[in-house]
């Protein structure tokens, strides 16, 4: 038997009154009840530091912050929960690998050319400390290995587009670079909560998350990293709880992860992002991807009916559940905001972050709905519904 | 355009709130960007087009494809009326300043300034008038100070009208500090015959107002006529200060006969009079007169020939100092 969203809709207290159409899940998903009572408990009922108070409060907070952290490791498959870092979001995390990583000049970092600007701003700064920047289409196995140069010391790489919903051959993107020798960083943003990830099984040597696509409170994300990989990064966030000791004049600097997280810690927001990992197990990525190919696959029926459409991206087999398209002479933000105004619609218009692409493709921005675990087919259909009057008003 | 109407509401919405300062500077960016004529980067205006559109295509779908489609020009509409608005305005606070009302010494129109809550009682008077206006004479009415003085200060009013009547004292105050350089003279424009009369009065007092009296002003023509046989027996001016003071007794024969009374009138000729044609034909001269002067509101003054209408004092010793020529101190 299919997963029945309906089961779940009384959990997200924004959906419960009925008025809201969600459909802006690839930006942020929203909480279920569970996780803000966690997220609750933490303010009410032992709000103290962790790792650093021995009182019943901190003592409380650093039990929480474990089973978080033993939860992230079980959501990514790793093997030690050593090897989970607990960062802002997706962003902080690349940028954390970015910033560590023993680059030298001349270097170079491979990404693909459909990047968010996460995984492409912070390697266009390393270009003040020699270390060049390559693209190569997105999706593109062989471009990707003629690219594998000596030089290339890292590939970073969306696992799935937040723009079209579209995912690379993450195991085969894995190998092909390590055929080269070379490590890899998957940005796996919108991966992760739609999809089964084991970090064991594609071999990666970094992956990097953020809490809040997959229902967990705004500021949470994970650096997943290969433990033999966390040790050669060299610590650039430093300062309270980095450290075992210090001096006047040196540190000593903790073990992985500790010595990744810098000064207190997002406590409230860790401890709700286990309860947003529980949940997400508790129902199954699996099951959540299949509802979401069902609703997308029912999405770009609607939308094939117009003449003046274009839908970017694979599909509806080969995607997520974002899906984005722009309409002949029809100003995406018009359709965004009147979707809004009119139906209580939530869509989001522009560039979505890959203004990269955009720029290069000559395209001024998309409409973008993306899907998630409550979103149901009744709920497409009044999209559609919505986006017809709306088409019929711009047209 | 959008920017601009946007950065009016929003600057006076950003006086109050920090919520919607961010939007205010928009409008300013926008409106910046606008008039070095570069299109707008803050999609503000887009913003506000959704915001309208998306509203009416809840109830007007062909509606909201037009207003989406116009948006820009009937902002442009908005805002010339805008500009015209506030030139009226302007211009309204000049009147208000120079004549005591905002409609301008003769102009006709309706006072939107009204800081007191009393002028617009008065305002909306239509008499019918057309073509040139003529400046009244005194044509015997009752007139205090020389007939050659300096200048001539000839009122209309009605004794239905509050302000008239609050205007009384001013009046009196009038004549007291100018003695002989003036002259004053009050014409009577009972206000309950206004609009035109469309049928004669009848003859005896209770029958005296014309036809489609407001209720507000009935007894208005019963009181001058009562004014005018109170000028007969040589008592105008105490009469007319009394009933200035007893708006209650105009509403019945029996209550300016009273009034009457209380000022030593002879009760049984002026019973008579209230019932003579010639007085009610006296009263009805005086209104046409105004009508023939383009008179759209009580009190309206007469200073050699300038007109203020319901000035306050202030207003109306300084038009009198203007006729004469000398400020004074």
């Amino acid at each position: 038997m299919s997963f029945d969203p309906q089961s779940v809709r009384p959990d997200f207290p924004p959906l419960r009154d009925g008025r809201l159409l969600y459909f802006d899940n690839a930006c942020m998903a929203l909480r279920p009840q569970a996780v803000i009572d966690a997220v609750t408990a933490y303010y009410t009922e032992y709000p103290a530091c962790g790792e650093r108070s021995l009182h019943r409060l901190g003592q409380r907070v650093d039990g929480e912050v474990s089973l978080a952290r033993e939860a992230a490791r079980r959501l990514l498959g790793a093997k030690r929960v050593e090897e989970i870092v607990f960062t802002q979001n997706t962003t902080h995390a690349i940028n954390l690998v970015a910033l560590s990583f023993p680059f030298a000049a001349g270097d170079v970092v491979v990404t693909s050319d459909q990047e968010h600007n996460s995984n492409l701003l912070p390697w266009q700064q390393l270009s003040r400390a020699g270390v060049q920047h390559q693209a190569v289409p997105f999706g593109n196995l062989e471009a990707l290995r003629a690219a594998l140069t000596e030089r290339v010391k890292l590939v970073s790489m969306v696992m799935t587009s937040n723009l079209d919903g579209a995912s690379i051959d993450a195991k085969r993107t894995v190998q092909v670079a390590h055929e080269a020798g070379i490590p890899v960083l998957l940005d796996a943003a919108q991966a992760a909560p739609h999809q089964e990830i084991d970090v064991r099984s594609l071999e990666v040597d970094f992956l990097a998350c953020s809490g809040h696509k997959m229902m967990g409170p705004s500021g949470t994300g994970i650096l997943y990293g290969k433990r033999q990989w966390l040790e050669r990064l060299r610590p650039t966030l430093v300062g309270g709880g980095t450290v075992t000791d210090s001096t006047l004049q040196a540190a000593t600097y903790a073990d992985v992860p500790e010595r990744f997280e810098a000064g207190l810690q997002n406590y409230a927001g860790i401890i709700g992002l286990r309860a947003a990992i529980e949940y997400l197990e508790r129902i199954g990525r699996a099951e959540i991807q299949a509802h979401e190919h069902r609703l997308t696959r029912q999405l770009h029926e609607g939308l094939a009916r117009y003449d003046d459409i274009r839908i970017f991206g694979p599909p509806p087999e080969g995607r997520t559940g974002i899906t984005s398209f722009a309409f002949e002479g029809i100003d995406v933000h018009d359709v965004c905001m009147l979707l809004d105004r009119s139906a209580g619609i939530a869509v989001r218009s522009g560039r979505h972050c890959v203004h990269s692409w955009f720029n290069a493709h000559h395209v001024e921005g998309t409409v973008r709905a993306s899907l998630y675990l409550y979103n149901t087919e009744q709920e497409v259909a009044a999209f559609l519904q919505a986006l017809a009057k709306v088409h019929d008003v711009l047209a | 355009m959008l920017c601009l109407l946007a950065l009016l509401v929003f600057a006076t919405l950003a006086l109050f709130s920090a919520r919607y300062r961010p939007l205010a500077r928009e409008a300013v960016a926008c409106v910046f960007r606008r008039i070095t004529l570069r299109k707008c980067t803050t999609a503000l205006d887009q913003r506000v087009k959704a915001m309208v559109t998306g509203r009416l295509m809840l109830s007007h779908p062909a509606a909201a494809r037009f207003v989406h489609r116009h948006l820009e020009a009937m902002a442009w509409g908005f805002v010339l009326v805008g500009i015209a608005a506030t030139g009226y305005l302007g211009y309204g606070f000049y009147n208000f300043h120079r004549y005591g009302n905002c409609n301008g010494p003769t102009g006709k129109g309706f006072c939107i300034f009204d800081p007191t809550g009393t002028y617009g009682r008065y305002s909306g008077i239509v008499t019918g008038q057309r073509g040139e206006k003529l400046a009244p004479g005194e044509h015997g009415g009752p007139a205090l100070g020389p007939e050659n003085a300096r200048v001539t200060i000839i009122e209309f009013g009605s004794y239905s009208c509050p302000y008239t009547r609050a205007t009384e004292p001013t009046t009196r105050e009038l004549v007291r500090r100018y003695g002989n350089e003036i002259r004053f003279v009050f014409r009577h424009f009972p206000l309950d015959a206004v609009p035109a009369p469309r049928k004669e009065a009848g003859t005896t007092c209770e029958e005296s107002s014309f036809e489609g009296v407001s209720a507000e002003h009935a007894g208005a023509t019963q009181a001058a006529i009562a004014a005018c046989c109170a000028a007969a027996q040589g008592r105008f001016w105490e009469y007319h200060a009394l009933v200035s003071v007893r708006p209650d007794a105009i509403a019945s024969c029996a209550g300016l006969t009273g009034l009457a009374i209380q000022v030593g009138l002879d009760e049984a000729s002026f019973t008579r009079c209230l019932e003579d044609p010639a007085m009610r034909s006296r009263v009805q001269r005086d209104f046409e007169d105004g009508v023939k002067a383009g008179i759209f509101g009580t009190p309206t003054f007469f200073i050699n020939g300038s007109v203020l209408v319901a000035p306050s004092a202030e207003t109306l010793f300084a038009a009198v100092d203007e006729a004469l020529g000398a400020p004074r101190p």
